[in-house]
């Protein structure tokens, strides 16, 4: 009778831990392959007189391409304004987000949030 | 174990963790988050281990960064599965941020945890940002060059600002450590505070039910 | 007053303090020290090697604080003015390359272009090229840089 009880009700242990553990171990196993297929190199040490043409980690692609279209005195718009404007219109959607015709609002704005670097990057990988 | 448990009463004390019963509707969707976890242990793990021998200083840090590629045993892979896991740890907790977002999980009462994940997610760009200087190459000092210099476009406090950001005027040793400091200490710390704060809300309110 | 209310105030008000004194405290130590900065001379090279015409690019050694560093200056000649331009990109601080096809400065990281006296042309720059201060002393190129 006791195990039939158990076998019902799925508990935390060991049920889920032993899917957790499959998962944690499907992730390592993609993270070894990975790092073991494309170590990263070192790069040229600093040389000031060298020109260089940074390149950003990949989730900071849409940033630096960004600022290329806020000339003159607008630079600060795409530096600062933009990037700290997205965060807080992340950070608001529960408040944005009341329920009826405002969810749809949250939405566009969310998903505009998404669009947006995702072009910027996609813009920057064919103009390099 | 069992005779260990017999003594220490372990499995009792966190009984209600191990017995918690956990809703049968939940997908794979729900592992994201887990996964994006997974992610920051290994990062914790093997930036523990790069601390072994990575030196924050101007004239040493591309040096020792070369000297764990090139000389240390595995020291390539520890390198190379930081770095790895760096992305992936960004994009599952993209995922899941989008998971949760079209789960519509941010509504009340979960707000609190959504603004602590969105945080999170700021805080683990932030840690990618500090991290890309630590190998102090070419690459490294363009790239805080410009981003730190984005800081200096703010008026009027802009060029107290990127001072501030970078211990000086120029990027320089002075900034080395700083983001060393930052990357490896201040950071992971708030990010620790807030994943505790993010898993203890989602204990105490459950788990959000599918529309 | 009851004197339950009194403690709780009294704790809400150290740990308030404490918080914010230490918070103060944390953002000065690590705020650098903002230091006023004057311009040194610095030897460029000697008179009679400054070009006629065109930019050229010159590298120079220099010592601020015990340290020793080398900088570089594009030296521009328009018509008779001699100009020490900064190859640091007003926009976010790239190095500028001289582009003598086409004649104008190109900065490789968000493509701003300026003509030879430092003027932006196209792109995202919000000012010329900075004009370094230059004088001649006893057949010598002095540069003026901050330090």
């Amino acid at each position: 009778m006791k195990e039939r009880i158990e076998e019902i009700e799925k508990t935390f242990y060991p049920h889920f831990v032993a899917e957790v553990v499959v998962v944690i171990f499907f992730c390592l196993q993609i993270l070894i392959v990975i790092s073991m297929l494309f170590v990263p190199e070192m790069g040229r040490p600093i040389d000031l007189s060298r020109q260089y043409q940074p390149r950003p980690e990949w989730y900071f692609l849409w940033l630096f391409e960004l600022v290329k279209f806020f000339p003159g005195w607008s630079v600060v718009v795409g530096t600062v304004v933009v990037p700290l404007a997205s965060v807080l219109l992340l950070m608001m959607m529960p408040f944005i987000d009341r329920g009826g015709s405002s969810s749809k609002m949250a939405s566009i704005i969310f998903y505009l949030l998404l669009v947006m670097p995702v072009l910027l990057t996609i813009s920057y990988i064919l103009s390099h | 174990m069992s005779a260990i448990d017999k003594r220490f009463k372990l499995s009792a004390l966190h009984r209600r963790i191990l017995k918690k019963p956990i809703p049968d509707n939940i997908g794979y969707g729900y592992c994201l988050g887990g996964m994006a976890f997974t992610f920051f242990l290994i990062l914790a793990a093997t930036g523990l281990m790069l601390t072994l021998y990575y030196v924050p200083s101007e004239a040493e840090a591309y040096k020792s960064v070369q000297k764990i590629t090139e000389d240390v045993p595995l020291g390539w892979l520890v390198r190379s599965m930081h770095k790895w896991s760096a992305s992936l740890f960004i994009i599952f907790i993209l995922l899941h941020t989008l998971r949760v977002f079209a789960a519509k999980a941010y509504r009340a009462p979960r707000e609190l945890n959504w603004i602590i994940g969105v945080k999170l997610l700021a805080l683990s760009m932030g840690s990618g940002f500090t991290g890309y200087l630590l190998p102090w190459d070419q690459k490294a000092y363009w790239a805080t060059e410009v981003g730190t210099s984005m800081a200096g476009t703010v008026p009027f406090i802009g060029e107290y600002l990127v001072q501030f950001i970078r211990g000086g005027r120029e990027v320089g040793g002075e900034t080395l450590i700083r983001f060393y400091s930052a990357h490896a200490f201040i950071i992971p710390l708030c990010i620790v505070a807030l994943l505790w704060m993010h898993f203890h809300i989602v204990r105490r309110q459950g788990i959000s039910k599918r529309l | 007053m009851k004197r339950r209310e009194f403690l709780k105030r009294t704790i809400n008000f150290f740990v308030a303090a404490a918080a914010l004194f230490s918070s103060a405290l944390f953002f000065r130590f690590v705020s650098p020290k903002f230091r006023l900065s004057s311009t040194e001379y610095f030897l460029l090279m000697p008179e009679d090697e400054l070009p006629r015409r065109g930019v050229k690019k010159v590298e120079f050694p220099l010592q601020i604080n015990g340290k020793k560093k080398r900088e570089r200056v594009f030296i521009s000649i328009v018509g008779s003015e001699i100009l020490a331009l900064s190859p640091v990109c007003t926009h976010l601080g790239c190095i500028v390359t001289w582009d003598n096809n086409a004649s104008e400065f190109v900065c490789p990281c968000h493509a701003g272009r300026y003509n030879s006296a430092g003027v932006v042309l196209s792109g995202p720059p919000p000012k010329p090229l900075a004009r370094l201060p230059l004088k001649i002393e006893s057949g010598n190129v002095m540069i003026g840089w901050k330090v």
